[in-house]
């Protein structure tokens, strides 16, 4: 293991020089928020009409694109992830189907949150295989958007009912109308079927087409509009209503926008704020954008697929367990959203509702036979949030249990930003803990490296707050022969070192400070862009926050005001041609 | 997005159906002809070697292995001194610093600089340019038509689940910038991919055939509209999914003249792919195939990755030894556990054995013509790792089986190429494989590696 002194410097450097540095460039002269925000007043163009593209993109208006401060920043092309596939699938062709073990799994992103990977020849050729599967399954619910039942005897009335099912179905699959040259080009290919493929009948024939479209690039990735040959090429531009819509949804609630939300932005109601801020509570309220949530929080926490954790043979560890632990960080985030719906509660409920006989030992309650209807509380003296739960805490943990690193880490980086420059890619500290010694005596002795520590200072000590816990988050009050010492001081965005006597204390330090409001609004401002922050960011960050602050930290709210921030509302043009 | 894309594209357009029965016909001329195709194949595999194991004592400096004693890691490739051009640790120029470890796994074999990601969360790098066994392939595509540019195989990578980890831990071997190549794995679906059966006279067949070759075609041209309107930026999220479409198309084209495209190889019924206690079996199908895929002329590039980056999320289940232990602490041991040395040496000298039985496989394969020469001389098999220890030293081990028709000379120790950039061995690989190359990467960085060919 080594620490090399350039990252020591690096870290150093950032221990000494905290938040307030970014906050005073943040907080020059840039225009006013207000003004920003403004909307636009040119969005009454025509938004429906299948062959018409609705609104169309504009330069943003009352920014003096010298005033760079407040321009949003690019929206990068990303394919749909393989949770808003599946339940894009579902809303199009009502067929629940699991995603094949030969589709491409998400990656980590720039973002810090899951995305859909690159396709290459083998995925295409899942997506194919899969997606035909799924097209012929779901045939009743696509002949549902062809304008006639049974195949007309005339053939003109053919063709026209093959077109109107180009336009509803792909309407409904692109997110957008279709364009006319799309509608000729999917038309032609349909003539093409119809002449080489003389078995098929017709429903057969607009069930290829169906699959044709459901590999478009336009189905597959979240594309913006067709911009080809007009209008600028710099500056920023407000999505189109549908765009919108589109970006709303998929942040909001997981999957393609709802037939309510087609129709706002068809009529025009998603161009102003208060028209998005109803749509989008709208689409909070219902149970779908839960679900949604609860990604996003185990992606922000970096809480793994726990069912392939690899775990030392002592825990007894098995991939239900795992998977028990992650379900019931799920529902502990559906209890906050259906009680407070804020960070607080999330940090410090200690409801649980579990249906896992191991699980339930491990929380102390080994005789607990309820399901996951009954609520479970916790103990008092053990357990509080999310960062106390099992699933939160076999994640952050190693095979060598050197738990506190990762732990630490995780505290300072999600709930506090604090910026700790990366390790070496996959690093990991020691395998083991050198028998005899406790983890925290065997941390103390690596840190005492003068390189480690100023790296570790940053994390490790807010990473002892958890030694209550061991490897797969059960409750200890000795390590080895040692009786556990979970005090810990946590190092603060303000600069202060705060002590804290154990992860309880943590949590409820935690849920008190605004500063971590703040962070857990700069993780979901990635989210909702699905990007790097770029320098731009700062101000539309700083007016999400203060929203989020304003709710008082009610996590709804902050997708409310992430939606409506025209960050969101609008795009650079630097990513498109 | 590559130019090489579109004159393929314009390639496949001009052929039209004549055209088609093309790649039959190279297949058919490949066997056939006097000089038998030379091949290649790269293998990555992790960790690199315990401390100190990358040698061979009584050769430091010295150009004769014949003379020279492998350590105990290398031991298993004792009987193939004679093929074997072992390269003193070169460098990756992009990822040697002190603290570049292992971010050379997705860049070592691209010599490009890497996509700069300054804020985002991953410490891992990609490359900005495609690693020299596309290179190769695609040079070999534009004269011969076969019906695989390349043929990636890799042993379950732990891949990446959203946070789990990072797709670039997980992909030596790019086309271009984001467009990461994803290994089979499946011995079953490459069987069925690659040896096609001869129910060449069942209509309905053809018929699906000629469907989905429409669809491809569609699909590739809706593709081109759509990442026409895109930045250049999102056009390399594109290019790849493009070029997926096309490989397709190819495939199917092969399969649409009716070839038969050789023996498949007998795979065991059973295996799991997801079973780590199956890779030997795994590897040994895969092995097995790579071979019958050579010898039918399926490809002449192939690619082998061993594991991931750092083997994280890996455990070694048949190597007892290892006690379970995940192969990344593993390959950290030798410094920090003194069972580690000794574990990652098991580990090291599975993988030797592996890269021998490779080399066994190729050698037991005749080529047509007077002489006893066999598939192996007509090969080069490169062995590399990604780090010279799995303990964070930089370097490179690279090894060189085969004298790829002449090309290489082998039975040396090349000692002048430690710390030497190993985008010198690139061009030898592509000179070796009678593809013109004056670089790849990097400009500045020019030639062939010194004393490496014959």
């Amino acid at each position: 293991m080594k620490f090399t002194w350039f990252r020591c410097a690096h870290a150093a450097r950032f221990l000494v020089l905290p938040f307030s540095l970014l906050f005073a460039e943040g907080c020059t002269g840039v225009a006013s928020t207000g003004s920003a925000r403004g909307e636009p007043t040119n969005t009454d163009s025509d938004p429906g009409g299948p062959q018409v593209m609705p609104g169309g993109p504009q330069v943003m208006p009352g920014v003096d694109p010298t005033a760079s401060a407040l321009l949003p920043g690019p929206k990068p092309l990303r394919r749909l992830t393989n949770f808003e596939l599946k339940n894009t699938l579902w809303e199009l062709l009502a067929v629940d189907a699991p995603v094949p073990e030969t589709l491409p799994r998400d990656v980590l992103s720039e973002s810090g949150f899951s995305e859909g990977s690159v396709i290459s020849r083998l995925e295409a050729e899942a997506i194919m295989e899969w997606t035909g599967t799924l097209a012929q399954q779901g045939v009743a619910r696509i002949m549902a958007s062809a304008p006639c039942a049974t195949a007309p005897a005339d053939r003109a009335l053919q063709d026209e009912c093959v077109s109107g099912f180009i336009s509803n179905f792909g309407m409904r699959a692109f997110r957008r109308p279709v364009t006319a040259a799309e509608s000729t080009e999917f038309f032609s290919y349909y003539r093409d079927v119809l002449r080489t493929q003389q078995s098929y009948g017709f429903e057969q024939s607009i069930g290829v087409l169906a699959h044709l479209m459901l590999q478009s690039p336009r189905f597959l990735y979240h594309a913006g509009s067709p911009i080809a040959a007009m209008g600028p090429t710099s500056g920023a531009v407000r999505l189109d209503a549908y765009e919108l819509a589109s970006r709303m949804s998929y942040f909001l609630s997981g999957s393609m926008p709802d037939a309510s939300l087609f129709e706002a932005a068809l009529n025009g109601r998603l161009a102003s704020t208060e028209g998005i801020q109803q749509e989008a509570r709208r689409l909070l309220s219902d149970p779908q954008s839960k679900v949604q949530i609860e990604e996003i929080m185990l992606q922000w926490l970096g809480i793994e697929d726990l069912r392939k954790k690899i775990k030392d043979a002592r825990y007894s560890f098995t991939p239900e367990l795992g998977q028990a632990m992650v379900d019931e960080t799920r529902r502990l985030v559906d209890s906050v959203l259906d009680g407070e719906g804020t960070l607080a509660s999330l940090l410090l409920s200690r409801t649980a509702y579990v249906d896992n006989g191991a699980l339930a030992a491990l929380y102390g309650h080994p005789g607990f036979t309820g399901n996951n209807l009954t609520p479970l509380q916790l103990k008092e003296t053990e357990r509080s949030g999310i960062l106390t739960r099992a699933a939160f805490l076999t994640s952050k943990s190693l095979g060598s249990e050197l738990n506190p690193i990762k732990r630490g880490l995780a505290v300072v980086g999600k709930l506090l930003c604090l910026n700790v420059p990366p390790p070496p890619a996959g690093f990991v500290p020691p395998d083991h803990v050198d028998p005899g010694l406790s983890t925290r005596e065997f941390l103390k002795r690596h840190d005492a490296n003068a390189c480690a520590s100023a790296c570790h200072a940053m994390f490790t000590p807010a990473g002892f707050a958890f030694e209550n816990y061991d490897g797969v988050g059960a409750y200890r009050t000795v390590d080895g022969a040692e009786t556990i010492d979970a005090s810990a001081s946590v190092y603060f965005p303000d600069g202060t070192t705060r002590p804290v006597v154990n992860a309880l204390e943590l949590s409820q330090l935690l849920a008190a400070d605004a500063a971590t409001g703040d962070c857990f609004a700069d993780h979901w401002f990635r989210r909702a862009l699905r990007r790097r922050d770029i320098p731009n960011d700062e101000g539309h960050r700083r007016e999400v926050k203060q929203a989020f602050r304003g709710a008082t930290g009610n996590i709804r709210e902050l997708m409310v005001a992430l939606v409506t921030s025209t960050a969101f509302t609008h795009r650079s043009l630097e990513s498109a041609k | 997005m590559s130019k090489w894309i579109i004159r393929r594209r314009d390639l496949l357009r001009g052929m039209g159906a004549g055209a088609a029965l093309l790649p039959l016909l190279n297949v058919r001329a490949a066997r056939g002809q006097a000089v038998p195709p030379k091949r290649v194949i790269m293998c990555v595999f992790p960790n690199g070697y315990p401390s100190g194991q990358y040698t061979a004592t009584g050769n430091n400096g010295a150009v004769d292995l014949s003379t020279a004693t492998f350590a105990a890691s290398l031991a298993p490739l004792s009987p193939w001194k004679d093929q074997l051009a072992v390269v003193a640790p070169v460098k990756c120029i992009n990822a040697d610093d002190a603290e570049d470890y292992h971010r050379a796994y997705s860049m070592m074999f691209s010599g490009a600089a890497p996509v700069s990601k300054p804020l985002g969360p991953s410490s891992v790098w990609a490359p900005t340019g495609p690693t020299i066994d596309q290179v190769i392939a695609n040079n070999i595509d534009l004269r011969e038509k076969l019906p695989r540019r390349t043929l990636p195989l890799a042993l379950p990578l732990g891949e990446p689940e959203g946070v789990d980890g990072t797709l670039e831990a997980r992909r030596a071997f790019w086309a271009g910038q984001g467009q990461p190549i994803t290994p089979e794995i499946d011995p079953y679906k490459l069987v069925k991919d690659l040896f096609v059966g001869t129910a060449m006279d069942d209509v309905a067949l053809t018929q699906a055939r000629a469907g989905r070759r429409s669809m491809l075609d569609f699909l590739g041209r809706d593709l081109e509209r759509f990442s026409a309107q895109l930045g250049t930026e999102d056009q390399f999220t594109v290019a790849s999914h493009l070029q997926g479409i096309r490989d397709l198309e190819l495939q199917l084209q092969q399969i649409g003249t009716g070839g038969i495209l050789g023996e498949p190889p007998t795979i065991p019924t059973g295996l799991n792919i997801q079973a780590l206690n199956d890779t030997p079996a795994l590897w040994e199908a895969q092995r097995q195939i790579l071979l019958a895929a050579f010898r039918a002329g399926v490809t002449r590039v192939a690619t082998m990755q061993f594991g991931p980056a750092w083997g994280d999320k890996l455990n070694l289940p048949w190597l007892p030894a290892t006690g379970g232990r995940v192969w990344h602490e593993i390959g950290h041991g030798p410094t920090d556990n003194p069972q580690g040395q000794d574990d990652h040496q098991t580990v090291v000298t599975w993988y030797s054995q592996q890269f021998a039985k490779l080399l066994e496989g190729l050698a037991s394969i005749p080529e047509p013509g007077p002489n006893s020469v066999t598939m192996l001389d007509n090969c080069v098999v490169v062995w590399a790792s990604n780090m010279l220890s799995g303990d964070h030293d930089p370097s490179l081990p690279w090894i060189l089986a085969g004298k790829c028709g002449g090309y290489f000379k082998t039975g040396q120790y090349l000692a002048s190429a430690a710390n030497k950039p190993v985008n010198h061995l690139f061009v030898d690989l592509a000179h070796a494989m009678d593809v013109p190359l004056d670089f790849l990467g990097n400009p500045d960085i020019r030639g062939p590696m010194p004393g490496l060919k014959a």
